[in-house]
């Protein structure tokens, strides 16, 4: 039997599987948008943790960030560090984003930016900026599964059948199941992708040499073991990569996802093992351990986002299959849930909001199913054109500083009250503005555009909001007065002791 | 308590900045700490730093928050009902 029927009857079993879970999961569906987008605020601990682990790692991860460590070596290493950074902004942002939207029903970050600043204007922002910095990230999830069905069966399954494939694999499970059957697809996938590339990983170091393995690459490849500087190119990624836990909109509503603050609290310490103990040093291990020789047969540079599927072809086909499942569950994980939240952001933010008030919940529903379909067509696409067809950490890269440019606004209801509608929109406007004509025609500084777009967007937030003045305050006072009481109650008591002593009122400008 | 907070957070971020001093040539040597390359070691050792910090900010902050938030939504359910 030919690698590519082995490879199609394994992938005919695991949409099979899938498939039963979305099935499964949608018995329980109720026709909201709450329920479809948000699984009705009910994920549990281990859905949770998987969900947002397998939403945000994806093809970048088990391709991309593999072929990075393999170019780059111990550079990309900070993959590994940005990843524990996820634990602590779950606390930071995901936890006040939860206590926020639980509190005033919120399905969409728009949802919040409208209420507390009274600005449709804002949530328009958030919505346009969100959908258009979902697509190269969901367009990854497409290429980079249909390329490793190629490398896998040695162009037997051209790139567009590839395609065709996981569009297909994605607008069925998607439109079938909403949020909880992402979530429940996704807790079968990354465990599955989980355990594949905690194999593949011993499997590379066994046959590298062992503890020896890396003192091997001397020899062989002795740059990737020292690190090559660019700080600012790192850090370009590291920022969007990093910040992308919280700030895309599809894991912004994650985190508005979970049943219980508790929930997240235990995400938060589970997420460092599983993001970056696990995810990030596999990846690490597997992209510098394909420089030993004779390990990958046929990898080169340009290549090196396909090692996985490369070396199965050559060893184990039939467990090569598997492994392509695992990346195609990497992807799919990931763009379920981009679609479904680019979805709810065009149906809740701008059909529902600006077109459609009076539209039924039943109505509303059908919409964003209609929508996760036609995305799913457009992102296939796009996914011919030539230029979509590059390294995955870069286009994945610039999806995320597309959204990048959106926190420094966020920052508004989450932390700072003295930020006003006109910074937030002046910062929106800036960031983006200098992300695209630094992407297109360059910089005379080392920064890259997302890195000076959210510099530049800070300091206009910062300065505009001094400047100006939002003409009512009761809502932002009530969002700020909220998280001061439940997150440090004591210090409301010190501020209250403080101003029975006459030293006046105490400004609550930042909730930190 | 809020400048416990502060100060893990200031030591948290200061430990993740300090994992790209190998980007500027400090702990960057081809030399191996065990079995690892040296900046691969002293990004791993850093990390496990904010990993034990992770721990203490849960017991610290971020179980009392759970327990007061969930204790206030249960509270508006049995009263007014969640907005």
């Amino acid at each position: 039997m030919s690698q590519a029927a082995i490879t199609i009857i394994v992938l005919v079993i695991f949409l099979a599987i899938l498939l039963l879970i979305s099935n499964f999961a949608s018995k329980e569906n109720a026709a909201t948008p709450s329920d479809f987008f948000l699984a009705n605020r009910g994920l549990g601990t281990i859905v949770m943790t998987m969900t947002t682990g397998a939403s945000y790692f994806s093809t970048w991860t088990l391709l991309g960030a593999i072929g990075s460590h393999y170019r780059d070596g111990v550079w990309f290493a900070a993959f590994a560090a940005w990843a524990v950074v996820h634990a602590l902004f779950i606390w930071l942002f995901g936890s006040r984003i939860w206590y926020l939207g639980r509190k005033h029903n919120f399905i969409t970050p728009g949802d919040m930016m409208e209420k507390y600043f009274k600005s449709p204007g804002l949530r328009l922002l958030f919505a346009i900026v969100g959908i258009v910095g979902l697509v190269p990230y969901m367009l990854i999830q497409i290429t980079g599964g249909a390329f490793a069905l190629n490398s896998l069966t040695d162009n037997e399954i051209p790139y567009w059948v590839g395609v065709m494939i996981m569009g297909a694999f994605v607008g069925i499970i998607v439109t079938l199941s909403g949020g909880r059957g992402a979530a429940w697809s996704d807790t079968f996938m990354g465990f599955f992708f989980g355990t594949v590339l905690v194999l593949i990983t011993v499997i590379f170091v066994s046959r590298s040499g062992g503890f020896e393995a890396f003192n091997s690459l001397q020899a062989t490849a002795p740059d990737i073991l020292v690190n090559k500087g660019n700080f600012w190119g790192i850090a370009e990624t590291a920022l969007g990569l990093g910040f992308g836990f919280w700030i895309m909109p599809h894991m912004w509503q994650k985190f508005y996802s979970a049943k219980s603050p508790m929930i997240l609290a235990k995400t938060s310490i589970i997420t460092p093992f599983w993001n970056s103990w696990l995810m990030a040093l596999s990846a690490l291990f597997i992209g510098m351990l394909a420089h030993t020789p004779g390990l990958v047969p046929g990898l080169t540079t340009e290549t090196s986002d396909r090692i996985i599927p490369l070396f199965f072809s050559s060893y184990a086909p039939l467990f090569g299959s598997v492994v392509v499942a695992a990346v195609i569950a990497a992807g799919i994980s990931t763009v379920n849930s981009a679609l479904l939240s680019s979805a709810s952001l065009l149906v809740n933010d701008l059909v529902v909001r600006f077109m459609k008030k009076d539209v039924s919940l039943a109505k509303t529903t059908f919409i964003a199913k209609a929508t996760v379909l036609f995305m799913t067509l457009l992102i296939i696409v796009i996914s011919f054109i030539p230029a979509a067809q590059g390294f995955l950490v870069p286009v994945a890269a610039l999806g995320y500083g597309i959204v990048l440019q959106l926190v420094p606004a966020a920052l508004g209801p989450l932390y700072w009250q003295r930020g006003t509608k006109m910074g937030a929109i002046a910062s929106i406007i800036v960031g983006e503005a200098t992300l695209t004509l630094i992407y297109l025609f360059g910089s005379p500084l080392p920064l890259g555009p997302a890195t000076s777009g959210l510099f530049l967007g800070l300091l206009t937030f910062v300065i505009v909001s001094l400047a100006t003045q939002d003409q009512d305050d009761t809502v932002k006072s009530e969002f700020h007065d909220d998280l001061k009481k439940v997150y440090f109650p004591e210090s409301i008591e010190e501020d209250y002791s403080i101003e029975k002593k006459g030293v006046g009122p105490v400004g609550n400008e930042t909730t930190i | 308590m809020r400048k416990l907070h502060a100060l893990l957070i200031g030591l948290f971020f200061v430990c993740y900045a300090l994992t790209f001093l190998p980007n500027f040539g400090i702990f960057n040597n081809l030399d191996f700490v065990g079995f690892l390359p040296q900046s691969l070691a002293w990004v791993l050792l850093l990390n496990a730093i904010n990993t034990v910090i992770i721990f203490i900010v849960y017991f610290k902050f971020f179980k009392p928050f759970s327990e007061r938030a969930s204790k206030e939504f249960e509270n508006l359910e049995e009263g007014e009902g969640v907005k």
